[in-house]
Formats: C-alpha cells, structure tokens, sequence
C-alpha cells in the first residue's frame, strides 16, 4: 500500500470551502482573518531548560530547548550556535508515516530557525565561554504532535516562548576548566519575532489556515516581523503564484496580525 | 450499570457470556479504550467514545478518492488505513482494463459510498460500491468515527430524526463522514445537529438532546 502523504479533500467538501469563503466566514466558524484559539504553556518539560506547549485549534506542537557546549563555527568564532530540529510524528495524524525527517519537517525547521536568526532575537555574541574554543549551542527541537494545518506558527510560537523562558547554569573558565555556576540564568534575548502565516484560496486571503484549506490553496505566505516592525524572514509554499497585490496585500494584515500574536505572546512570557 | 472508562481501568470482575472492546486478566476485565462501560445480562462491552474509525465487515462508508488505476481505485475512508474498489465491482461485471477506463467512472476527490467487503492482513480493505455509489451534496462533515460507528450500528433513531427535523438529503458513513444535500438553511440545522453529536462526551440521552436544539416545532433555536 502506498504510504499516504497529503490530504485530499472532496470535490464537494472543497466547494463548501469556496462559498463559505464567499460569505465571508471559514467553515469552522472563524473569519477570513481569524486565528483559530491559542493555548501555550510555557515550561511543561521539567528537564528541558526551558519548553512550551502549543495548541493551535488542533496543531499541538511541543518543544524543548537544550542548552550544551561546542565549538564554534570558524567564520563566527565570538557567537554561540542556534540548532533547530522540527519533527511530525506519526501520531499527529493518520497520513504521516514513520521514518526519518521528511522535506515538511525540514521545511519547518528551517523557517523557525531563519525567524529567529533573521530577528536577531538571541545576543550570540553574550554566548560564547572562550572565544574560538567554547560557545553555548541551543539546541531547539520541535515536535508536532498534533497536525491540522499552520505548523509554521505553531512551531514558531512554541519555540520563541520556550527561549524566553530558557533558564541556564553557565560555565565558568576557572584555570582551564569548565565549572558549573551556582544560579540559572536567561538567555540573552533581544527581539521576539512574530510569525504570521496566511494563505490564498480560490481569491480569498486567509490568516492560520487547516489543514484542509493548506491542501486546497494556491500559495501561502509565512512572514516574521521584529518588534521594530521590519520584515525579517519570509517563506512562500504551495504550487501556485501570489499576484503582487497579494503580497502586498499580506504584507500589511501580517504587520497588524503580528502586533495582535506578540501581545499574546509576550502575555503568556510574563506570566510563566 | 454504565460509567466512563480510560484504558486500563477495570470494567468488571466475574463471568461474562460475551464481551468487546475489553481484554481479561484473571477474574478482572480491563478497558481497551475509551468510552462507555455497559454491564449486564451476563454481558459486558465498552462503547468507544474516541479514535479512529476501525473498519468492520458489512460497514457502510463514504470515502473520497484519492487514487484512480486500471483496476481499481483507493479511497481515503477516514481510517488508518485506505479502501480499495476494484474496477470489476464498478462495472458490475469482469473487466478488460485496456478497452474500459475506470477513470471514466470516477475522478479523484469523488465522494463514493460503499459497504465493506473483506479486510485482508488486518490493512488491505475492500469495498463493494453502494447501488447509488456516487455521492453528491452541498457539504461534508467528519463527526467522531467512534461515536457515528456507535450510532449508525445500535439502530439508533438519530440519523432518521435529523433527516426528518432538518428536512435534508444527508448520506451518513459509518465512518463519521456526513455528506448533506440542501439549501444553507438546511445545512446549518443539520450542523447543528451535529454539532450535539460531537460535543457531548457521554452518548446517554442524545436522541432528547437533539430534538431540544430544534425545538417543539421541528425549527432550529439557539438553545
């Protein structure tokens, strides 16, 4: 049996879709540019040095963050290294098989790491031990464990609320060696980069699409704004085009929707 | 005697002449899933009320086609595993595949109902087409498999009241995939229908609250 890789929705199911659109509402209920609700809590994983569990409708993503030591990258040898690992197990919905990271998973991860790079959310240069010698490595790894559409957002957010809330024993260089400190410490955050992802379907731009509606869309567009509201990371999926007017036209809702997911976010960081 | 279980819990100890979704451990009975333990009449069995849906011989199922080859199509039954109708049972008779084209008959993303008609290896199931195989409508929707399967094979008068309520053509599989046929007034009332279906978590007394959420006169109220 071949191992069943996308959706596909009904002929008659898709039309649904369409004319609900053309009313103005989402056949769950929603608006056009309505998120499904959000539930993150923070630090679920005790040994994890900081963690997050989110639930976008029913996309659940659950990450983790390590922090350990390594050598740093020749051409930055003052700046600690980012990892980001994305995985969809078999258990986030009936279609995904077992089996080593597929392009989506690799996809995923690279979006999140370029939102959170390109933001320049963490100071890497505050994460080096010895320069050319040892740096911190963050090690960030998500798992989907819960798939229905919009796992860009749901990873980012998982991920950005699990480094903010990322607490540390540092290493001191005593005399050569590394000796643990005796207090936790934050890492050095300076941005939060905010992931919007919106897609267009049969004419209709749609903010935090299903899974049904990613596999009857055209195109999608997943944007990273920084707190200064400057475009650092963008990332477009589907087979069809996006006419410049729609990009322009999903420039300006990602800017608004942001501001909207930062305050949520940001919410949910001070109170963990 | 009725109660919700999880996995693992003791359902009931003693004899039984006859028992389901259950495994036995001694004089104990454990549930497999979750849902609803009925005791009694020397019978014991636990209604699934999550997962799923787990194809059974003779179920009726409405799937999409997501596959169409010389000699047969595989549809995507809302399960873990696909459908498979051979091309023969759409034409009713042995076919040549080189002189009749079966994706004459059906397209992907087709809505096809269909009657289970073996399971091989426990993955490989294959269907019958239904007489009237092609499903049309207006709108599709996915209730729970395990609580439609409950429904649809407890002879429940359900899928017959809310066809009668709403006045819709509605196709139930027993694989929780609705398909309704009718003007949005119609669909929304069979939505809503639906709708009780899926949240109640208990299927105690669903059949009354159905008919509440359309009121005395059989029209759709906000209740």
């Amino acid at each position: 049996m071949m191992p069943r890789k996308n959706l596909l929705v009904s002929a008659v199911r898709k039309e649904q879709i369409i004319k609900s659109l053309a009313q103005g509402k989402r056949v769950d209920g929603r608006g056009l540019l309505d998120y499904r609700p959000l539930n993150i809590t923070p630090n679920i994983i005790e040994k994890a040095e900081g963690s997050a569990f989110v639930k976008l409708g029913d996309t659940h993503v659950i990450t983790g963050v390590k922090i350990g030591v390594g050598t740093p990258f020749p051409d930055t040898p003052n700046e600690g290294i980012l990892i980001v690992n994305a995985e969809i197990l078999p258990t986030a919905s009936e279609y995904q098989e077992p089996g080593p990271p597929d392009e989506d998973s690799i996809e995923l991860a690279r979006v999140v790491d370029r939102g959170i790079r390109e933001s320049k959310m963490i100071d890497f240069s505050k994460l080096v031990i010895e320069p050319g010698k040892h740096v911190y490595t963050v090690y960030v790894d998500i798992s989907v464990i819960g798939m229905d559409g919009n796992l860009f957002d749901a990873a980012s957010y998982a991920a950005v609320v699990a480094l903010m809330t990322t607490k540390f024993y540092p290493l001191i260089n005593q005399n050569g060696t590394l000796v643990k400190g005796s207090e936790k410490i934050p890492l050095p955050i300076q941005d939060l980069g905010v992931s919007t992802t919106f897609a267009k379907v049969d004419n209709y731009i749609i903010v935090d699409p299903t899974w049904e509606e990613e596999s009857i869309m055209e195109a999608r567009l997943t944007i990273v704004y920084d707190k200064n509201g400057n475009i650092c990371a963008v990332q477009k999926g589907g087979n069809g085009g996006l006419l410049v007017d729609d990009v322009l036209k999903i420039v300006d809702l990602a800017k608004s929707k942001s501001e909207e997911m930062r305050k949520v976010l940001e919410g949910v960081i001070s109170n963990a | 005697m009725n109660k919700l279980v999880i996995p693992g819990d003791v359902v009931a100890k003693g004899n039984f002449r006859s028992w389901s979704n259950v495994f036995k451990k001694g004089e104990e009975y454990f549930s497999m899933f979750v849902g609803r333990a009925e005791v009694g009449g020397g019978r014991l069995r636990v209604i699934r009320l999550t997962g799923p849906y787990i194809p059974k011989i003779g179920d009726f199922v409405i799937g999409v086609v997501t596959d169409v080859q010389p000699l047969a199509a595989t549809l995507d039954i809302n399960s873990y595993v696909n459908g498979f109708i051979m091309a023969n049972a759409f034409f009713k008779r042995r076919i040549d595949p080189s002189r009749y084209d079966l994706s004459k008959k059906v397209n992907l993303g087709d809505l096809v109902a269909a009657k289970v008609q073996r399971i091989e290896r426990g993955k490989d199931v294959f269907l019958q087409p239904d007489q009237k195989w092609k499903v049309e409508g207006d709108a599709v929707f996915y209730i729970s498999p395990a609580k439609a399967h409950y429904i649809y094979t407890s002879r429940s008068r359900i899928p017959s009241k809310i066809k009668e309520l709403t006045g819709a053509e509605i196709r139930f599989g027993v694989n929780g995939v609705v398909v309704v046929k009718g003007d949005l007034k119609k669909i929304e009332m069979v939505k809503k229908a639906l709708d009780v279906i899926e949240l109640k978590y208990d299927l105690n007394g669903l059949y009354n609250e159905i008919i509440k959420v359309f009121g005395k006169d059989g029209k759709s109220t906000d209740s």
